[in-house]
């Protein structure tokens, strides 16, 4: 297996984006159960309640969109590796957490625009393969990155984050249009793959080192 | 009637009801301090008694879902949350019983969770969790229509007892228990786990390293 991986020739024939994204997936999964541990903790939540905030977190979008979507069973009740990390990040979270700790800031925003990049393209695609046409798969796709963080900030009483006027929705809207443009030009699947992964994660930190808002749209008179 | 039903088991078709009715009262109760109108408290109660079943019948794929077919849960539902709409002053003198029938609906709920789950050949610690749904996710539904923090993910032994049920169930379950009898074990560890926390105010410490 690492003789395969360290051949230059196999790893470029054999690349496989599914397993980039994959991976991209699980660092995604680790920043959501993170924030979700941290602000249920800032609750005061015992230690079950922070997990069960994080578990929500970071698989509610997915489910919502599967079960929209009538594909059963859930992703997460196949494959067990999506439960054992989420518990083993929250319950590190709890054990080293400290309330007004920045160590982990950087570290969460950064996995967390990866985790939004590959959740976006994940959901675009699971949509697609299903045979919606393009705006329900774009819907689909935004479902799969905000509802987890909406559940989050229900359940712990604040007024979700990512619904307000953040660059969130606006970069995974950008990604999926342009991976839908790519893929009618007839470019191949996993450029086209890396292309609207690579533009969601440059909006998204450009917004977050650049401080930009969307504006709301009003009429002033 | 009976063959939808996942348990013919009476005894824990009335331990469902009685959990049914506790959740309902407890929705209407917390409405009714909202200053819901009838309807209002209704729904709350409604959402508070059959959610976390609808949500784990969802997740599950089980169609249609129990209380479509079943029509008692939402006449017993809707007449608990009337009667106690129209008694509303008497309520502090059903705190204690509200306190164990609560007790007995969130033992009764993790039974069946757990139990459908399992049925389903979901591996245990998808069982395990549909119990925590079914149990707990009616309550936080209902806290967060009525704009509060969960009551049960705070500091109370209550997806601890319903984890506790489940894990004993399944020891016993290698050991080659029989299935009839381990509900019952299940069912009285978990409501006695919580009445113990109820009686000696148990809270599940904080597992923080850094202070």
């Amino acid at each position: 297996m690492l003789a395969i991986a360290l051949d230059p020739t196999v790893l470029i024939t054999t690349f496989d984006p599914r397993s980039l994204l994959y991976l991209f997936d699980m660092i995604g999964i680790v920043a959501c159960s993170i924030s979700g541990t941290i602000l249920a903790k800032h609750k005061k939540f015992d230690v079950f309640g922070c997990l069960l905030v994080s578990i929500v977190t970071a698989i509610g979008g997915g489910t919502v969109r599967d079960v929209i979507l009538d594909r059963h069973p859930l992703f997460w009740m196949v494959d067990m590796s999506y439960l054992t990390v989420i518990t083993f990040c929250s319950l590190a979270t709890q054990i080293f957490f400290h309330p007004n700790s920045r160590r982990v800031d950087k570290f969460l925003k950064l996995s967390d625009t990866i985790g939004l990049s590959a959740f976006t393209l994940i959901g675009i695609k699971v949509a697609d393969s299903v045979g919606t046409n393009v705006p329900v798969a774009l819907l689909l796709g935004v479902i799969t990155i905000i509802v987890g963080g909406i559940i989050r900030d229900m359940i712990c009483n604040e007024i979700p984050l990512v619904l307000q006027q953040e660059i969130y929705i606006t970069a995974a809207l950008t990604g999926g249009i342009l991976y839908f443009a790519l893929h009618n030009l007839g470019v191949t699947d996993w450029i086209a793959d890396i292309s609207a992964m690579l533009t969601i994660f440059t909006i998204r930190m450009l917004a977050i080192r650049y401080d930009w808002q969307f504006p709301a749209l009003e009429w002033k008179y | 009637m009976m063959t939808n039903f996942i348990f013919p088991d009476i005894l824990l078709y009335l331990l469902d009801m009685v959990g049914v009715i506790a959740c309902a009262i407890a929705g209407t109760l917390l409405a009714q301090h909202k200053g819901f109108d009838i309807a209002g408290c209704i729904l709350v109660s409604m959402v508070n008694a059959i959610g976390g079943g609808t949500l784990r019948d969802m997740a599950l794929d089980r169609h249609p879902l129990f209380w479509m077919t079943d029509l008692s849960y939402v006449i017993v539902i809707t007449i608990t949350s009337l009667i106690l709409q129209i008694f509303f002053h008497l309520y502090h003198k059903i705190d204690n019983a509200l306190k164990l029938f609560d007790a007995i609906g969130l033992a009764a709920f993790s039974v069946i969770g757990f139990k459908i789950a399992l049925n389903l050949d979901m591996s245990p610690v998808i069982a395990i969790m549909m119990g925590v749904w079914t149990a707990i996710i009616g309550g936080m539904l209902r806290d967060i229509i009525c704009n509060e923090i969960p009551l049960v993910l705070q500091r109370e032994i209550y997806i601890s007892a319903s984890i506790a049920g489940s894990v004993i169930y399944l020891l016993l379950d290698s050991l080659g228990v029989d299935a009839g009898l381990n509900e019952f074990v299940m069912l009285g560890v978990i409501f006695a786990v919580r009445m113990l926390a109820l009686r000696f105010d148990w809270h599940l410490p904080s597992i923080r390293l850094v202070k």
